[in-house]
């Protein structure tokens, strides 16, 4: 075992580091980059993927062929090591980029891939994720979200629906939307998958505000949209494997989520408090905050080593999300405990670097919800990782319309 | 043995939540969230005028001259609603501070005013962290405090103050010209809290000497006595809330709540609330009578019932999955408070620090 770079990734970690170094600037302790709107961020996100896809790091570990690097899981890490300690916007391509897009790389047609993937990379155009529906979330094998084959003969499907939580849809080009093609069929029998320019007649997209007053998903409603045939993404009835293979590729996305300094970060505000410093109780949450952080770092090492050996990451890393979000969690409390009183202020008035604090508090409380809660998550992994008995399950050997007229 | 409110009390307790219910729904809290206002003066002076602000005044103040059991039921009914008064810095704080003082005049008139719907602040180092500075010289104050709760509405304003001397003080004031507040934008902005800066403002001595830390003392406990009361209605009314929700809302053809990952959740914030409750419930009787015992219980109602909020209001949001993140649903405004409540009066390690010394102290008997 040896945490060092091996020569080679010494070499590429100089050169990311010298590349950044000339496209960015970098962050003094503890800086954030925060923007007047939505808008702006979006913007700026998508100015910066443009910048890095002209110049090869756009998506280190595509192939050159799409506009990759070509390069390995670990060289993604520790391009986004370096990456951090520059002063350039939050990603708002993980949906796009993460899930999206390397779905339609295994199921769209070369002629769709020829057409979306580069606009895509260069941040030109975002995709979004039309899966949740109001009745449908955790389980989205219940979506009611209709395409019917047209009856006027053009060779293609009219869309109507609602799909809800759909985060950036207001400022996507595109979206990636999961319908019910065939109501007699087992729930996840039945569904196909689509792609829809986000500008289509019918499509009508309403932001919702979130806890923290922010605007980042939407409702989408879909009024008889039509959507011609070319824009179906693999196979009629194989709507549920496109969406798992987007779901699936978001597992090694840790690195993303938690800032890399974060216990240095709190454990030189402690330092800088007598009273904390001597506080056992403070001194713990720390290490736990420390367990946790590292760990998980721990645990994406394993994964891209097992990556690197040309193995499968072990299911371990199914429960780093769970982890994560109560990681931050736990992180931005200390944070406000700190402060004392003083921890009820919001960032208007404790300075531009509290926004980072607010905004992941409340981020935490929506990681445990999104793409699978956590209560989902260890469904999922009692019965997939330990073996447990699987719970009993009522819909079992019925077809949709079945289960929707129960 | 008798460890339950009288009928009396638990009578009183309907009449209070038919009002609060009333007079405070939720979409109050949140009208105020969205506004730039920090309280809903309407809900204040209804309450005024049912009686909320005399329950433990004095008679010559204008008061029922009732005990702490009272105090304590109507701050659980106004946590229940999150309700958007200056319950903190006005009843729990100001309001305890005075019924602290030997009587006068100068006190009486202040109770009376608050029971006539006034609203009064503390100015004191709540902790170390928000600095104070309060002088006295020649009956005029001046100096500044970071972070005051309900100073911008506040029309009186008790003040911690120091001489040249460096002798302490307890002073009134009431609002002026010489004064100034500024609201100051809070992480749950349905509370308030203000600096305060004072120029030459006149004072009246409430009380002077080694007296003043005695009174501080007991009235930032009976503050977080009444606090956790607040924060034991919210967290019931949050764990309601989820409790409704996972009773109607399904997934996989079953009601969510018939999944053990929900069920076993409430429970477990049942089990919090029920053991905030008797930690309450044990404070609210030393406070009524065995001052003795208020220090250890104090720090252990606010300590119990803080875990108690901050855990439920996080588990009612993921109990409403998506929708619990939304501003739409209520969920967000248990969470913003539940922060709110957990550093008010310091953050939880100024308790237990309190708690483990007490434990200590009485390690013998
Ligand atoms: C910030 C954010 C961004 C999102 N972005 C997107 C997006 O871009 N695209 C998209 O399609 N969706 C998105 N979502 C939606 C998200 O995937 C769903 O909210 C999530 O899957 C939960 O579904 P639900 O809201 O319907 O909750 P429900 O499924 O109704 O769940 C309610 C509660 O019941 C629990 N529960 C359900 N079933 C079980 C069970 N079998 N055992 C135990 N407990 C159970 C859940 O854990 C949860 O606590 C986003 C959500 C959030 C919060």
């Amino acid at each position: 075992m040896d945490f060092k770079d091996t020569p080679e990734e010494a070499i590429f970690r100089t050169e990311c580091a010298q590349w950044l170094a000339t496209h960015a600037t970098p962050k003094s302790a503890g800086q954030h980059q925060t923007f007047d709107s939505l808008a702006e961020r979006i913007s700026a996100s998508r100015a910066w993927q443009a910048t890095k896809a002209a110049n090869g790091f756009g998506a280190i570990t595509w192939p050159k062929a799409l506009g990759g690097r070509g390069g390995s899981p670990i060289q993604e890490v520790i391009f986004r090591e370096e990456e951090a300690k520059y002063n350039v916007p939050a990603s708002v391509f993980n949906v796009s980029l993460g899930m999206v897009i390397p779905s339609l790389l295994v199921h769209g047609s070369d002629e769709v891939r020829a057409r979306y993937v580069a606009p895509a990379l260069q941040g030109k155009e975002l995709w979004c994720q039309l899966l949740s529906e109001p009745n449908a979330g955790s389980d989205l094998g219940m979506i009611r979200t209709q395409a019917k084959r047209c009856e006027d003969g053009r060779d293609g499907w009219i869309i109507s629906g609602q799909k809800v939580w759909t985060s950036f849809a207001q400022f996507a080009e595109f979206g990636m939307v999961l319908t019910r093609t065939d109501p007699d069929q087992a729930k996840f029998a039945g569904m196909t998958s689509f792609f829809v320019d986000m500008q289509t007649p019918g499509i009508e997209i309403r932001p919702i505000r979130q806890a923290n007053g922010q605007e980042e998903f939407n409702e989408v409603f879909f009024n008889d949209v039509y959507v011609p045939d070319e824009q179906r993404v693999g196979d009629i009835g194989n709507g549920w494997r496109v969406t798992m293979t987007a779901l699936m590729n978001e597992r090694l996305s840790i690195g993303g989520v938690l800032p890399a300094d974060l216990w240095q970060k709190l454990a030189r505000n402690i330092q800088s408090q007598h009273r904390a410093v001597n506080d056992q109780s403070i001194l713990n949450r720390l290490n736990e905050i420390y367990i946790h952080a590292h760990g998980l770092w721990l645990m994406q090492c394993r994964g891209l080593t097992a990556l690197g050996q040309g193995k499968e990451p072990g299911p371990e890393l199914s429960v780093a999300k769970i982890i994560a979000a109560k990681t931050l969690s736990d992180y931005c409390e200390l944070m406000m405990d700190l402060e004392g009183s003083k921890g009820l202020l919001s960032a208007a008035e404790h300075g531009s670097h509290w926004q980072l604090i607010e905004d992941l508090w409340y981020g935490a409380a929506g990681i445990r919800i999104a793409g699978g809660t956590d209560e989902i998550v260890k469904n999922n992994v009692g019965e997939r990782v330990l073996g447990l008995p699987p719970e009993p399950r009522l819909d079992k050997g019925k077809t949709f319309r079945e289960l929707v007229s129960n | 043995m008798n460890f339950e409110f009288s009928e009396d009390q638990l009578q009183f307790r309907q009449e209070i939540r038919r009002f609060m219910v009333n007079e405070a729904p939720l979409s109050k809290t949140r009208a105020i969230l969205e506004s730039s206002e920090h309280l809903d003066r309407t809900v204040w002076q209804s309450m005024q005028a049912m009686g909320i602000q005399n329950i433990m005044s004095p008679e010559q103040c204008g008061g029922f001259g009732l005990g702490a059991y009272e105090l304590c039921i109507s701050a659980e009914e106004i946590g229940r609603q999150l309700a958007p008064i200056p319950s903190l810095g006005c009843l729990y704080l100001a309001q305890q501070l005075l019924l602290q003082c030997e009587p006068s005049n100068i006190r009486d008139d202040a109770l009376s005013k608050i029971g006539e719907g006034s609203i009064g602040c503390l100015v004191v180092n709540i902790d170390d962290h928000a600095s104070t500075d309060i002088q006295l010289a020649d009956n005029m104050l001046t100096g500044t405090n970071e972070l005051v709760h309900n100073a911008n509405e506040a029309d009186l304003f008790i003040c911690h103050a120091k001489d040249s001397q460096g002798n302490q003080y307890i002073t009134l004031s009431y609002r002026d010209t010489s004064m100034n507040t500024r609201a100051l934008s809070l992480l749950d902005n349905s509370c308030s809290a203000g600096t305060v800066t004072l120029t030459q403002t006149p004072a009246l001595i409430l009380a002077s000497g080694d007296d003043c830390n005695k009174i501080l003392e007991r009235c930032l406990n009976h503050a977080a006595i009444l606090l956790s009361f607040e924060q034991l209605g919210a967290a019931d009314s949050a764990l309601e809330m989820a409790t409704r929700y996972a009773s109607e809302r399904s997934a996989f053809g079953r009601i969510i709540g018939s999944y053990q990952g929900i069920k076993h959740k409430l429970v477990d914030a049942y089990t919090l609330n029920q053991l905030a409750r008797v930690h309450c419930y044990y404070a609210a009787w030393a406070m009524a009578s065995s001052p003795d015992d208020v220090s250890k219980a104090a720090a252990t109602a606010i300590i119990s019932s803080s875990k108690a909020m901050s855990f439920i209001a996080k588990e009612n949001i993921q109990t409403h999955g998506g929708m619990g993140y939304t501003w739409e649903m209520d969920c967000h405004l248990f969470l913003k408070r539940s922060r709110h409540y957990a550093v008010a009066l310091g953050p939880e390690t100024h308790w237990q620090q309190q708690l483990s010394s007490c434990l200590l102290a009485h390690s013998t008997c």
